[in-house]
């Protein structure tokens, strides 16, 4: 999939632990020309959605400290649903990211950059 | 001789009807029956007799009553044989006499009854008697049997009993006693269940009920209190016996304590999850490093087939050193669960050098100036100048970066302190976080292998690093140890020996550990 015509200036939002992963994901997105914001626990991660509004994306790992994958999620439904951001669960944890309800989807780990790009293109580049 | 027999009528224990019975029929009786006339001569001598005591009808005939029957010698006896001969009373006894042609030992019931000629007058009496020896010596025989029994079961090394037909339990051996501090009386019926955990109860009496009505081999596990109130685990293995005619006559069982069985098939258990646990998370840990890695050649993959916009020189470069990272790391992995079969194996081996921790440390720390910005912890070191001993670099190495990357994992972006200092001849390191902490019930927990105290949800990682770094801080003759409360940080201390042979602890209070901050 080529999203090289995908119009620039969109954001998603990283909530991942691991330094490695989030920097990975940064320069695949940034290389499509998304603006890519990155938080290393759900509580960044919230304040990150303060400043930044609604992304187009969010991708949320689920085990991590101070506030993990579920806990945001929960925190990120009370504070803006209807209108919450649709949600991509990124865990090697296939059983337990089966079990979040709510989710836009569910990408393994490691990430197949086909089905990443599939979601970005679906929530990033449609007329929404 | 027996012709004066036919004027005698026997007592009326002999013949209750009074009618002469006639002296051939009394003289063939198994029992001996013999009589004596009032100078206690002996006037009648039956071949039953013979056969008890051994004497002849012509050996005791004429002769004195205490001769030919010598048990009349023994105390109260001629009392007795006296009151038959000049009163009205028949007397019953048991004696041990002694046989006299044989020297045999035996037991007789003896009957003794006054004889009254035909015309009434008093004319002797009569002596009866019953060998009743085989009867005394099967009693015997079972009474030493029994005791053989008991003594036997009070030095038998495990807890018996005895239950009747009717289910009550009516033995308890020694052991059993000095096991639950009781005495028979307390432990007797249903007595003995007082001890039996109230957990097991239920099952342990519906267990003993069952296998009682249905008469076979009953096993159970139940707790049992001990005389110092501590519950052990017990193996109770019962049943059913019978009399040698079938009846059935309740039950037998024995138990022992299988106390450490049983803790150690828990360990086991634990040991067991702990393990599956142990390969959930090495799976995903090992599998952590290969998703960026893959990412970065997947990246190269779509930049070289124009999926996406062709990758700058700086881009390309950035994505071989992001994947040959992500090689380092997950080599990395794999050498942490090599010190696991090392250590377990008893291979950890150390290599002793001059190696100068506070160098070392300088150097752990720089390797980690990146991953403390990121997650904005502050690092305030106060190390001494320089500390040489004699340790293992590489190993030394790993302890500190464990600790270290603990800090930073666990520090919630607060300062972390790291100090050496020297105590004598040994060094002290600590590294202190103010970050979560650890409670004080998860302290000891977390230096033994595959444990953690955060849940899995939260932090990842093997679950192995502290361990490890115990295994190699004993292996050079040091301890680690944690001082930490809950939401105020840990502080690890490593005392290390400068060389080998020193002891790590002398000296070394958990006060002069605390480790005074910069």
């Amino acid at each position: 999939m080529n999203l090289m015509t995908t119009a620039p200036c969109k954001t998603i939002l990283v909530v991942e632990d691991d330094a490695d992963i989030r920097e990975v994901l940064r320069e695949v997105l940034e290389v499509e020309g998304f603006t890519v914001r990155t938080a290393d626990n759900g509580k960044v991660g919230l304040e990150a959605l303060e400043e930044i509004g609604r992304p187009c994306l969010i991708l949320l790992d689920l085990m991590m400290p101070v506030m993990n994958g579920l806990e945001f999620l929960a925190a990120l439904r009370a504070r803006s649903a209807p209108r919450s951001p649709p949600v991509v669960i990124v865990s090697a944890y296939s059983d337990i990211a089966r079990d979040v309800s709510g989710a836009a989807g569910r990408l393994g780990k490691p990430i197949d950059l086909d089905d990443l790009f599939g979601f970005v293109h679906h929530h990033c580049c449609g007329s929404a | 001789m027996s012709a004066a027999f036919d004027t005698l009528t026997l007592g009326s224990a002999l013949d209750a009807s009074g009618e002469v019975l006639p002296l051939k029929l009394i003289a063939s009786f198994v029992d001996g029956i013999a009589a004596f006339d009032p100078e206690r001569r002996c006037m009648f001598w039956s071949e039953g007799m013979q056969n008890v005591t051994g004497l002849a009808p012509d050996e005791a005939l004429g002769r004195a009553a205490d001769e030919v029957l010598p048990f009349l010698r023994a105390p109260g006896e001629e009392a007795r044989l006296e009151q038959s001969l000049f009163g009205k009373r028949s007397l019953s006894r048991s004696v041990r006499f002694a046989v006299m042609t044989t020297g045999r030992e035996g037991y007789l019931d003896v009957h003794y009854a006054p004889l009254e000629a035909r015309s009434g007058s008093r004319s002797g009496c009569a002596v009866v008697v019953h060998d009743v020896t085989q009867g005394w010596i099967a009693r015997e025989k079972l009474l030493e049997t029994e005791q053989r029994f008991k003594n036997m079961a009070d030095v038998a090394p495990v807890l018996l009993w005895m239950s009747r037909e009717d289910s009550l339990c009516t033995f308890f051996n020694q052991t059993w006693l000095s096991f639950t501090g009781r005495t028979l009386e307390e432990e007797w019926g249903v007595g003995w269940t007082e001890g039996v955990h109230p957990e097991d109860f239920a099952s342990c009496m519906d267990g003993y009920i069952a296998a009682f009505n249905e008469r076979r081999v009953l096993e159970l596990e139940y707790r049992l209190r001990r005389h110092d109130g501590v519950y052990r685990w017990i193996l109770d293995r019962g049943t059913p016996r019978y009399t040698p005619d079938g009846t059935f006559a309740g039950f037998i069982g024995s138990c022992i304590d299988i106390t450490e069985r049983k803790n150690m098939e828990v360990e086991l258990r634990q040991a067991v999850r702990a393990r599956d646990e142990f390969l959930s998370i090495a799976a995903h840990e090992l599998r952590t490093p290969l998703t960026p890695l893959s990412m970065h050649l997947q990246s190269l993959l779509r930049s070289a087939k124009a999926e996406s916009k062709p990758l700058t020189p700086e881009q390309l470069l950035s994505r071989l050193h992001g994947a040959e990272r992500q090689m380092a790391r997950f080599a990395h992995l794999v050498d942490t669960l090599l010190d696991v079969t090392r250590i377990t194996g008893g291979r950890l081996s150390t290599l002793r050098e001059e190696v100068d921790l506070s160098a070392l440390v300088r150097e752990v720390l720089s390797r980690f100036e990146l991953e403390l910005s990121a997650a904005k912890c502050t690092l305030h070191a106060a190390l001494l100048p320089t500390l040489v001993g004699r340790w293992d670099r590489l190993r030394l190495d790993q302890v500190v970066s464990n600790l270290v990357s603990n800090a930073i994992k666990f520090g919630g972006g607060k300062p972390v302190e790291v100090s050496l200092e020297q105590q004598g001849s040994r060094a002290v390191l600590s590294v202190r976080d103010h970050g979560i902490g650890i409670a004080p019930e998860h302290q000891a927990r977390i230096f033994e292998r595959f444990e953690r105290a955060v849940s899995m949800h939260n932090y990842g990682g093997f679950g192995l690093g502290l361990w490890i770094a115990r295994q190699v801080v004993e292996a050079l003759g040091g301890e680690i140890r944690v001082t930490s409360q809950p939401g105020e940080g840990a502080c690890f201390v490593v005392v290390l020996p400068l060389s080998e042979g020193e002891q790590p602890t002398a000296n070394v209070g958990p006060t002069s550990l605390e480790v005074p901050l910069p």
